[in-house]
């Protein structure tokens, strides 16, 4: 995904040279992506055990993929399939999706919406409002990270 | 068209403005100067963290509405509509009834922002006010339709990501915001108990068709608790989704909607 950065220094120039404003953004995004495939972590503290003690994972080649319980996200029941290489997610498959439409499908429709806009370039993320200091610090802290 | 990126410091925030114009660099310069300017020009006038402002001085009983700037009286008469069409879970009144505005200044202002840059000429962009953002209905670049939306959790933390993503292109939806306790901990009021908004929610997303909307909505909803949903749900054009404390989550029929349109 960082490959992604390098894309940061053929931006055309930016105005009244903020270039690392606009790396500053990309970077963000690109780590937002990184935080992306990883939704389900965040979203079911459950989850966090679906990775580490799930059933019968299954590796070759270096791709290993494991299918966890269906768990009850308070939405309709929701089962993955995470694929990592190289110790790295790199897919979360939905195996089982509440049908019922309306509301209930909500849960597996975020992880599949996050999925959807994995590798494009998001310019925007909306949250609560943060502070000047945090929107600095999330800045060097992401910068540091691509150095 | 030549694109451009521009970050103001405002409000205790920062506001990111981001697109492309054909204007020439000087031109681009004055208008993104004018926008910013309406954005600080807001924070003279109802900053209540300069003693010297004049909503300062009106919460301190030091003058009157009728002396202070226009803006001050129409801000005023939109916090009462606000009010009123959110059941009285968006209140600009404290507890000891002074006027703090300051839930709808930062989107009131970054709508003048947008306005001035529009009539400028410019049409392509989107505007990121401290994470409520604004899509103009003119972005030429398919991924700008996409808007993140953040796990509840600080910027600055190392889980920092996005819980999940809407592209707006093709809705009637023009404004997403986020309200919740991540970034800088409890600091809504629940107008109608009087003490902070503690509920089973940790972030409320709304999207609408403007910035003001979106984040008055996004404040009440997360005053008013879960409870609000079915509020919401009555609402035209405004969608809204929940994230609990605990991890659940839950959303309006339409924002479900979006969400399928965006896979």
């Amino acid at each position: 995904m960082l490959l992604e950065s390098s894309n940061l220094y053929t931006f055309q120039k930016p105005i009244e040279g903020k270039r690392r404003y606009r790396t500053s953004t990309i970077v963000l995004s690109v780590l937002s992506l990184v935080g992306a495939v990883g939704i389900d972590l965040w979203l079911n503290p459950n989850a966090l055990t679906l990775l580490a003690g799930v059933s019968g994972p299954t590796t070759v080649g270096g791709v290993s993929s494991a299918t966890g319980d269906a768990i009850e996200s308070g939405f309709g029941p929701v089962q993955v399939k995470v694929t990592k290489e190289s110790g790295k997610i790199t897919a979360i498959d939905l195996i089982q999706a509440q049908s019922t439409g309306g509301r209930d499908a909500a849960f597996p429709l975020l992880v599949e919406a996050a999925l959807a806009a994995n590798g494009s370039n998001i310019g925007n993320v909306s949250q609560a409002t943060y502070t000047s200091d945090a929107f600095k610090q999330s800045l060097d802290s992401a910068l540091s990270k691509i150095k | 068209m030549p694109v451009f990126e521009h970050l103001e410091e405002c409000m205790g925030t920062v506001f990111v403005f981001q697109g492309r114009s054909s204007l020439t660099e000087f031109e681009l310069n004055a208008a993104l100067k004018i926008a910013c300017d309406k954005l600080h020009e807001a924070d003279r006038i109802f900053s209540l963290y300069k003693p010297e402002s004049p909503l300062s001085k009106l919460a301190r009983g030091e003058t009157s509405v009728a002396l202070c700037p226009a803006a001050v009286d129409a801000v005023w008469n939109l916090c009462e509509k606000w009010e009123q069409l959110t059941g009285g879970f968006f209140s600009p009144f404290t507890l000891d009834r002074t006027f703090d505005p300051s839930g709808l200044v930062k989107t009131w202002a970054a709508q003048q922002a947008i306005d001035a840059l529009l009539s400028a000429g410019v049409s392509d962009f989107s505007l990121n006010s401290g994470g409520d953002i604004w899509l103009s209905g003119h972005l030429s670049e398919a991924d700008d339709w996409k808007v993140g939306i953040a796990k509840p959790v600080t910027i600055a933390s190392e889980d920092a990501g996005v819980l999940t993503v809407v592209n707006l292109q093709n809705t009637e939806f023009r404004a997403v915001a986020t309200s919740g306790s991540a970034e800088r901990g409890s600091h809504i009021w629940n107008p109608s108990s009087g003490t902070m908004a503690e509920s089973e929610l940790v972030q409320v997303t709304v999207l609408a068709k403007d910035l003001v909307t979106a984040d008055v909505w996004a404040t009440a909803a997360f005053a008013e608790g879960p409870n609000s949903l079915n509020r919401i749900s009555k609402v035209d054009g405004v969608e809204a989704l929940f994230v609990f404390k605990d991890g659940r989550i839950d959303g309006t029929e339409g924002f479900a909607e979006v969400l399928r349109g965006s896979i």
